[in-house]
């Protein structure tokens, strides 16, 4: 078969039919494709064996093909050569083991696993076909030749609800699961195409770092339907998309790149066609000639030793007295910790809509922040801001990645607008938004911890180096995982030095809990390290190091309320922690080539309100009572129209249906926060309740006059006494008295693996969540959130990367092919 | 849907078919790699057909389609429609999600387990999985819940982390513990 595979010309034939014999009797078959996922994803190896057997004798030659080796399937033919008329032992398994590893020569690739791992799956799939064949084998071997058995899933959910204040704080669907459902709900992308509207598409740097020298249209431009191409020269205001306010210690960054290329991916110019087509052929015939070309730095490493790092932005904290305490420990562990670059992975690709209009251009963009893509806009053109009216409709997904990089969309579309006098529709397919956007910085950390023979950690020494891309915006990463350095721990003494490393790649960019996830990764590594060092569960000395009630943190702040240990006791205790721990032990002793394990994982989360503030205009119309409501927040999938609609409901007194939460538009919400970090519902939601009580108060004269008008009643005698029934609160965003956060989140996580020592596969087999969130707003919606920053974290630590062709600085990654966003049925590998 | 399966066409140069139930004549005025997703979003006007990876690997294009092949009867099961080409869908029958129900004509069922599951959050991902799970109705009416969470690891979602979605599909499962009889059919 292989052999007519690689060997037959297929040139001017036509194959009709293969036809596969029926395996003899004694043949004893198996086949496997072990995969970083189980759709849609490339094998790390294939492999078939096909084995003539006598009992345990084997009759012949056997067959062992092997795909993912290099570029061409091929059969181990030593090892097939050393099995035959073998009879099988734990001796002959060995030597086969030996043989098939040393024959087979991966090949290396940035996008395949290790050329040893490769090997060793290798081996580890002819031992599992090998000891499935030896009959006599010990009862702890006899798991070994089986796949990893997934039973179909299941999940329970349970809450309390404060029935008292419904539908406040009521478990209920989102109020616009209907319109999703039925595609209804309108993106960006879905507003249909308006007459005469123009398609745009950028012409990316293929190059790293370079220093352009010239770039040449005129192929493009002589495409049918080509009709403007634009670069830095053509820009009217300032090229840069930068956020005006002082938030966010926010560098330049070019909408075209005028001189120097900092990445690969880079935008230069934009192409405007007639279709998304001619615009994308257009954009792939714009020539670029570089002056200069030289090697990019990718690695965090290359960039330490070409001494790269952005120092002024080095953040070094200390608590406590690290030195002394040093002395007085009685132990002590270091290691290193390593974390790649997760891309956001939002299903809806990135888009801006600009539509000129008699005075001014109507945006539409797919953000979380309203005002940095308004900003984008009207500098790029030199106009003040409300020459800009925008809309943001719902969104599809953003995890941070449209907090900041929708303004690169929002400017071009707004300038190709303004120059062509036509409407234009800037939306990325998903191999440019990977391309172009940034990710979750990659990290390296060195730690060391001392403590003493209990577990007690007394004191933490971490060296954070960080790859933050071409400019210093990225270091609020840093300082975000200074911020979370601690977690849930309980450490009187730290020295933490966080360096922020140049790369040519894009600026990083949040994604899902920027500072928690890298710092979490590193403090449970350190946990877990400190327990194998005692021969202790990890379990035992986490719980040792938790933060309780009335300890500091390291902010110097006193913990009050803080309920972690209650929610891990808790936790331990539903889930059955002990008793399951015993199970895996016997497991494990009764496994040799399977092996499970269980740990917990702690997180206090501080909830920060950051920028301005979030506003809400609340409107009643008097005719019939139904209210609507335009609010500062971004409803990217989160739940915040239902939330927003069910503190009015509760304030007014109406019913759910009576209310229509609309998108966020700039000219009723100005100046707003970007929504994010898991402030926006709650904050939003207090600002459209504060209006309610506006109203409600408005509203009270003449509810004091007619104590049974029904609600539609009481509007209709608002209006005749001219009451004003829209109102606006904006709910400024204060610190309160905290220094650092408002208030604190306690949750913990009870999880169940299990691991193919012959394969590396592994699997989770269960996992128990337990959160505080105080009093939930929608107790369903927020288990939503949970989940599924559950599983997106497991992707970023366990399946998820970006990797670079090192020559040209080219993101391989650039698809769902490559690009692992995890699914259900994902398997993680130590590759 | 195989009642709306219309026959071949024979004028040359152009196809016919069905979209949620009403004839559309295509001419060959379309450039030859236009998808049958770009037909529906941007021709037909139905962007409830979502659009992102273009390569058949996040899902969020699903739609089901009804074709039969040579003398045999006719089938009905969910694609990508975004690597469909339009031309390759004569004398088929298409249903998208706005073919199945809408907030006037009221909710398919599956659209409502997905509603009741809390199984969309930004949604993007959601018309696809509800075609995903009709087209699987339409293979096997009587799934079990293996078969079901078998069937949808070609659907992307980034918001949920997939449970509730897994559980609004395996409530169609023959063995679960809330299963209801339905008829698929809108």
């Amino acid at each position: 078969m292989l052999d007519l595979l690689t060997k037959l010309k297929m040139h001017d034939k036509v194959l009709t039919a293969v036809i596969l014999p029926s395996l003899a009797d004694n043949i004893h078959y198996r086949s496997f494709k072990v995969t970083p996922r189980r759709q849609n994803a490339h094998a790390y190896i294939n492999a078939a064996f096909s084995i003539p057997l006598d009992g345990f004798t084997i009759r012949g030659r056997p067959s062992i093909v092997l795909g993912g080796i290099s570029a061409n399937t091929v059969h181990a033919s030593k090892t097939e050569d050393f099995l035959a008329n073998k009879t099988i032992s734990i001796d002959i398994m060995k030597e086969a083991f030996a043989t098939i590893k040393n024959e087979l020569e991966p090949t290396e690739s940035p996008l395949e696993a290790s050329s040893k791992y490769r090997k060793d799956l290798a081996g580890g799939l002819l031992y599992k076909v090998l000891l499935g064949l030896q009959k006599s084998r010990a009862p702890k071997v006899w798991s070994g030749p089986d796949d990893l058995h997934r039973p179909v899933s299941s999940g329970m959910q349970t809450f309390l609800e404060m029935s008292q204040e419904f539908p406040l704080k009521r478990a209920g669907p989102k109020m616009d699961a209907t319109v999703q459902v039925t595609g209804e709900a309108v993106y960006v992308n879905d507003m249909p195409k308006l007459q005469h509207e123009l398609y745009a598409a950028f012409t990316l740097a293929d190059v790293a770092s370079a220093t352009i020298e010239s770039i040449d249209a005129s192929e493009a431009l002589k495409l049918p339907g080509v009709t403007h191409f634009l670069s830095a020269k053509d820009i009217i205001g300032e090229n840069h998309y930068k956020f005006s306010g002082n938030l966010f210690n926010m560098p330049q960054h070019e909408v075209f790149a005028s001189r120097e290329v900092h990445y690969n991916g880079q935008p230069l110019c934009l192409i405007l066609a007639e279709t998304q087509g001619a615009a994308n052929e257009g954009a792939h015939r714009v020539k670029v000639t570089y002056s200069e070309i030289r090697p990019p730095v990718l690695t965090v490493e290359e960039s330490l030793a070409k001494d790269m790092e952005y120092k002024h932005v080095r953040k070094t904290v200390v608590v406590g007295e690290p030195d002394e305490a040093w002395s007085m420990v009685d132990q002590r562990v270091e290691g290193e910790v390593r974390m790649g670059s997760q891309y956001h992975f939002y299903l809806e690709n990135q888009v801006s809509l600009a539509i000129p209009s008699e005075d001014g251009i109507d945006l539409y963009s797919s953000t979380q922040f309203s005002d940095i893509c308004h900003h984008a806009a009207a500098q790029i053109i030199g106009k003040p801001l409300n020459f800009i009216n925008i809309t943001v409709p719902r969104v599809g997904g953003s995890f941070g990645g449209k907090s900041f990089d929708p303004a690169l969309l929002s400017s071009a579309a707004t300038l190709g607008a303004y120059i062509s006098e036509r409407p234009v529709r800037l939306n990325l397919d998903l191999n440019s938004c990977i391309r172009i956007f940034g990710k979750r910085p990659p990290i390296v950390a060195k730690y060391k911890a001392g403590f003493n023979n209990e577990g007690s950690v007394q004191v933490v020494d971490i060296d954070f180096v960080t790859d933050i891309g071409f400019t210093d915006q990225g270091s609020m990463f840093t300082e975000d995982a200074a911020t979370y350095m601690d977690m849930s721990y309980y450490v009187q003494n730290w020295n933490w030095v966080g360096r922020s490393m140049k790369t040519n790649k894009k600026t990083m960019q949040p994604v899902r809990a920027p500072g928690a996830v890298p710092s979490a990764l590193i403090i449970e590594s350190i946990m877990e390290h400190v327990a194998k060092s005692l021969d202790k569960h990890p379990i035992q000395v986490k719980e040792m190091n938790l933060y309780q009630n009335g300890h500091q943190d390291i902010y110097g702040r006193i913990l009050e309320n803080c309920t972690l240990k209650e929610v891990w006791r808790r936790l331990k205790d539903l889930a059955d922690v002990e008793g399951r721990l015993r199970l895996v032990d016997n497991f494990n002793k009764e496994n040799m080539w399977k092996k499970r394990a269980i740990t917990m994982t702690p997180c206090k989360h501080g909830i920060q309100y950051f920028g301005p503030g979030f506003g809400a205009t609340v409107s009643i119309y008097c005719r019939d009572g139904s209210v609507a409501i335009t609010q500062g927040g971004v409803e990217m999938g989160q739940g915040l129209y239902t939330k927003v609609a069910q503190g009015v409901a509760h304030v007014l007194g109406v019913p759910l249906e009576n209310i229509k939460v609309r998108p966020l538009q700039g000219i009723s919400s100005p100046n707003t926060s970007l929504s994010a970090a898991s402030i926006t519902s709650e904050s939003t939601m207090k600002a459209a309740i504060k209006a309610s009580e506006i109203l409600k108060e408005r509203m009270k004269p003449i509810r004091d006059k007619f104590p049974d008008a029904d609600w539609k009643e009481l509007c209709i005698k608002c209006d005749a006494n001219k009451i004003d029934m829209s109102a606006r609160y904006f709910n400024k965003h204060e610190l309160f008295d905290h220094p650092v956060f408002n208030y604190n989140t306690y949750s913990a996580a009870a999880t169940e693996t299990e691991v193919d020592i012959l394969t590396g596969e592994s699997q989770i087999r269960r996992v128990d969540i337990m959160a505080d969130y105080g009093e939930s707003l929608n107790p369903v919606l927020d288990i939503g959130q949970t989940e599924g920053a559950y599983i997106m974290g497991l992707g970023n630590y366990l399946l998820e990367d970006t990797k670079f062709d090192m020559k040209t600085g080219r993101i391989l990654t650039d698809g769902t092919w490559v690009c692992f966003v995890i699914m259900y049925h994902s398997k993680s590998h130590l590759t | 849907m195989s009642s709306s399966v219309v026959h071949r066409s024979i004028s040359r140069g152009g196809i016919q078919f069905y979209l949620n139930g009403e004839r559309h004549e295509v001419s060959d005025k379309f450039p030859p790699t236009t998808t049958l997703n770009d037909y529906i979003r941007e021709v037909a006007g139905l962007p409830g057909t979502k659009v992102m990876c273009k390569e058949a690997g996040c899902g969020c294009c699903a739609v089901t389609v009804t074709h039969a092949l040579d003398d045999q009867a006719p089938e009905t099961m969910s694609i990508n429609s975004c690597v469909c080409p339009l031309y390759s869908v004569d004398g088929w029958s298409v249903t998208t999600t706005e073919g199945l129900g809408s907030q006037r004509s009221g909710l398919h069922p599956i659209q409502q387990a997905i509603v009741d599951h809390n199984g969309s959050q930004c949604g993007y991902c959601t018309p696809g999985l509800v075609m995903a799970m009709y087209g699987l109705l339409h293979q096997n009416p009587s799934p079990t819940m293996k078969d079901i969470e078998g069937s949808l690891d070609g659907h992307l979602c980034r918001c949920t982390g997939y449970r509730a979605i897994l559980d609004a599909a395996k409530s169609f499962g023959v063995d679960s513990p809330k299963a209801a009889s339905i008829d698929i059919e809108v």
